[in-house]
């Protein structure tokens, strides 16, 4: 019996830098490793530990993958000092990921917030494979500066598809910033949103998932249409080792991704 | 009076014979100590220490033997490590022990992933189970609807009587093991299962009354009343956190207590990596990268673990975690009485 603690070796092949503290990093899994988008792989610094991240990358390649990640503790810390060719672990993929068939037929309302927008990518892929199958498609990102923004060219090739309206925000602007100025959720009065046609998937820091997620609910989004993406300690992702339980689920395999009236009275949502 | 055919005899010797049998070929672990404190050791490679029938569980739960607190899962990138395969033998369990199996298999066996040491273990494991025969001022299972003595979960479970025991047997391992040891095993007498019948009545008896004087009398709205007032905003869990010094002695000694952490450590070539036992009552244990932490306060935590114990897994299996052992009782170094609270939520 493989042991689902157990990583597949995976070879760093590239690194690039997004923000002074995020960068992107190009992994190939000693074997394919398929995954719907919005689930969860556990990347292991051999000999350190583990950390959870959703791919970045397209859902429909399985040879390789991108995870875009922010400095913030022991393994990635570590992982910004690798280098090309550095020998990593992976195993997963883990939780549900997005329910595609659920949001077909809809306007899709993507909100993200600083690195956020890493495993809203992914799904952004996704979406454009099934482009026919949306009627629009709004993505409202926003960061604390400008260069703080990821993937920035992308962004404005996206902003020229068809069906796709994609609204930029920064907190604190720059000399060259001539671009929205404020919080992410100042750019949801810019799109007409129609409301009992709109799902919503939020991604970003809990604050700004707190008040993204009030305000759309105040505007009349319901509840059960609103898709967010819950961070939450973790440790075996698979259900087994009790960190990340939220009420009555594990994130890890009842989550990632819940829509709001499932959470919404659970104790520590926002923490 | 029809016995069944499930029942049968062994004398104080026949047992202390089966036992170096067993551990000729199997690691055996027996209970031994004193005035109601029995630890669980394992016997020695002679085919064991003196075998001494205890009265009540022992300070370590079973789920020590199949769980164990910092377990190699294997090294570098490969699949598996052996351990976990040799076939071990407990003797001596008891019914608040074997109620944890639920919630250990639950967690470990079922659904889409499986932890496979803990199933090779499981496997492997023998569980020669006993009846109580006297109950601690902690003990309090009757309150949970189990009783002081096993009613499934075992292979051979053992009832004293004069001279010996009657044995029953629950699993088709129990069933090999009396085959393959057919001389040991006699005919039951119905007198002998009387005996048992009696003192498995008067103990019952003993630990109901004995819960009934510590005010443990929710009759079956246990459930119900937890889950009406054991909200996380209630004002008890500030008071009773107050002297958790987060030992985490109440998660370690608790049978169904399973949250661990995996942590890997360098190696010459590569890594290996260790499920270690944690604690929901650390205050990192659900702390994110980036500092967030959904339970930063000892009451969060001390909340946490209730909901977990009585709201969790009554929702997934329809089985409260918790087996009223007691030991957490004991081994709180705050003095933080589960039993205390539940009246409390209860009032």
């Amino acid at each position: 019996m493989r042991s689902p603690y157990q990583p597949i070796a995976a070879t760093l092949e590239k690194v690039a830098e997004e923000t002074p503290n995020i960068k992107t990093f190009w992994l190939r899994p000693a074997e394919p490793l398929a995954f719907r988008t919005g689930q969860f792989v556990e990347l292991t610094v051999p000999g350190l530990g583990e950390a959870p991240f959703t791919p970045s990358s397209s859902p429909a390649v399985a040879e390789q993958m991108e995870v875009t990640i922010m400095k913030a503790g022991t393994v990635t810390d570590r992982l910004h000092e690798l280098q090309s060719g550095a020998k990593l672990g992976l195993r997963g993929p883990y939780g549900k990921g997005y329910p595609m068939e659920d949001m077909y037929g809809k306007e899709l309302l993507i909100m993200g917030g600083g690195v956020g927008l890493a495993p809203l990518r992914s799904l952004l892929y996704q979406v454009f494979e099934d482009i026919d199958k949306f009627s629009r498609v709004m993505l409202l990102y926003g960061a604390k500066t400008p260069a703080d923004l990821i993937y920035p060219e992308q962004l404005k090739e996206w902003s020229k598809r068809e069906k796709f309206e994609v609204l930029v925000s920064v907190d604190v602007g720059d000399n060259g910033w001539t671009g929205n100025v404020g919080v992410v959720t100042t750019l949801i009065p810019k799109v007409k949103l129609n409301l009992d046609k709109t799902v919503a998937v939020v991604c970003g820091p809990p604050v700004m998932m707190k008040f993204a997620t009030l305000e759309l609910i105040q505007m009349g989004m319901a509840k059960d249409r609103l898709y967010l993406s819950m961070e939450k300690n973790m440790s075996c992702g698979v259900g087994k080792c009790g960190h990340c339980r939220l009420g009555p689920y594990y994130v890890c395999q009842d989550g990632p991704v819940f829509t709001y009236d499932k959470i919404e009275t659970l104790a520590g949502l926002w923490e | 009076m029809v016995l069944a055919e499930t029942l049968y005899y062994l004398s104080d010797r026949g047992l202390v014979e089966l036992l170096e049998k067993l551990g000729k070929d199997k690691r055996v672990y027996l209970p031994a100590g004193e005035e109601l404190e029995y630890h669980l050791e394992e016997a020695g490679s002679d085919g064991g220490r003196e075998w001494q029938f205890t009265a009540v569980r022992s300070v370590e739960p079973l789920k020590a033997v199949l769980f164990p607190a910092r377990q190699d899962t294997g090294g570098c990138f490969e699949s598996q490590s052996e351990n976990g395969k040799e076939e071990q033998v407990v003797v001596g369990a008891k019914a608040c022990d074997l109620a944890s199996l639920r919630i250990l298999d639950h967690v470990f066996v079922e659904g889409d992933f499986q932890d496979p040491d803990y199933k090779a273990r499981r496997d492997g494991l023998l569980i020669i189970s006993g009846d109580c025969t006297d109950a601690k001022e902690v003990c309090f299972c009757t309150l949970f609807g189990s009783k002081p003595y096993p009613a499934d979960g075992y292979d051979l479970n053992l009832s004293p009587v004069d001279g010996g025991y009657v044995v029953e047997c629950g699993s088709d391992k129990g069933k090999k093991v009396i085959e393959e040891q057919g001389g040991l095993f006699g005919r039951v007498q119905e007198q002998q299962v009387k005996q048992r019948e009696e003192n498995r009545a008067a103990l019952t008896k003993k630990v109901d009354e004995q819960i009934k004087a510590q005010g443990l009398t929710f009759g079956d709205k246990l459930g119900q009343l937890l889950e009406e007032k054991a909200g996380p905003n209630v004002e008890l869990w500030t008071k009773y956190a107050a002297t958790c010094v987060e030992c985490a002695g109440c998660n370690f000694i608790c049978p169904t207590c399973h949250c661990f952490l995996l942590c890997d450590m360098e190696e010459q070539q590569g890594f290996k990596r260790f499920r270690n036992w944690d604690s929901c009552q650390y205050k990192n244990f659900a702390r994110v990268a980036g500092g967030a932490n959904q339970r930063p306060r000892r009451a969060q935590r001390l909340h946490t673990r209730f909901e977990k114990k009585f709201k969790f897994f009554p929702d997934r299996i329809e089985q409260f975690a918790c087996t009223g052992c007691g030991r957490c009782v004991e081994a709180c170094l705050g003095k933080i009485d589960l039993r205390e609270i539940l009246k409390e939520l209860a009032k």
